[in-house]
């Protein structure tokens, strides 16, 4: 598996829980970093998290569950509900579903949310890399 | 015109160096990939994500450019609402140069429709269609 691009700077990762009624999905609970340096860019004093990184985040979760290098190859629909800023909501969870089509390929869903609402709803394909 | 002048972005998550050309609903930009992207991974490619950023600020910078043209003395901020009919299919190594078309499709209040395809030696690499939620302030 390739370095994380995003963990330990983005986000920290607490805690991962399996479903016993359903191989397929987990949920692990992360934090957001404050002081990340995406946020000098994103946007200069107006830090607001990146669409773009919460879909890598959802990639990253993807690759710790398979212990496999993955690559969002699709996405199908990605939605993003609300803004996310990383201090006002610090502790997400990500709620994943990991559905392995061929010997490569993945269809994943997952949604980030906190317990009032959801931010990002995700349906894609992720490939081995 | 310097790019920084068109979008909010600033690095490391800065993704566009240019706005080749356009209308009012077609741009064409380009962006160098380099060793020091902050999207840079183990195997010397960047994430796919970093392609959809590329793309959004493609858009981004159009929609400032718009804004500039119309006399606004702000540009405006971008958000992605939604990305959909999305395909990765290469991710580019450092050095190499990406060149995206943007078209800006239906407005509807401060959500615009935009569709993008993003070139690497003039083979499509990365498209998608997206819904940007465009704030005016």
């Amino acid at each position: 598996m390739m370095k994380s691009l995003l963990e330990d700077t983005y986000y920290k990762i607490q805690n991962v829980a399996h479903d016993p009624s359903d191989p397929h999905h987990s949920t692990f609970n992360i934090a957001l970093i404050e002081d990340c340096d995406i946020y000098a860019g994103h946007f200069p004093s107006h830090p607001v998290c990146p669409a773009v990184c919460n879909m890598q985040l959802i990639r990253e979760c993807a690759e710790k569950l398979t212990g496999h290098t993955l690559h969002i190859s699709k996405i199908r629909k990605s939605r993003f509900t609300a803004i996310l800023t990383p201090n006002e909501t610090c502790q997400l969870i990500v709620d994943i579903q990991l559905i392995n089509n061929s010997e490569s390929v993945y269809d994943v869903t997952a949604v980030i949310k906190d317990s009032e609402k959801s931010y990002v709803e995700f349906q894609g394909t992720m490939t081995k890399g | 015109m310097n790019i920084r002048t068109l979008i909010p972005q600033r690095p490391p998550i800065l993704m566009v160096d240019e706005l080749l050309s356009h209308d009012k609903t077609h741009a064409v930009t380009s962006f160098m990939v380099k060793e020091d992207n902050r999207f840079m991974e183990e195997d010397g490619r960047i994430a796919e994500v970093a392609l959809i950023e590329h793309m959004a600020q493609s858009a981004s910078a159009l929609a400032g450019q718009r804004a500039l043209d119309d006399g606004c003395a702000h540009v405006p901020i971008g958000y992605i609402g939604e990305v959909r009919k999305c395909s990765l299919t290469e991710r580019p190594k450092a050095g190499c140069k990406l060149i995206t078309h943007v078209e800006w499709g239906l407005e509807v209040g401060e959500i615009t429709f935009v569709n993008t395809e993003t070139q690497m030696d003039d083979k499509v690499i990365a498209r998608a269609e997206m819904k940007l939620f465009i704030d005016k302030q």
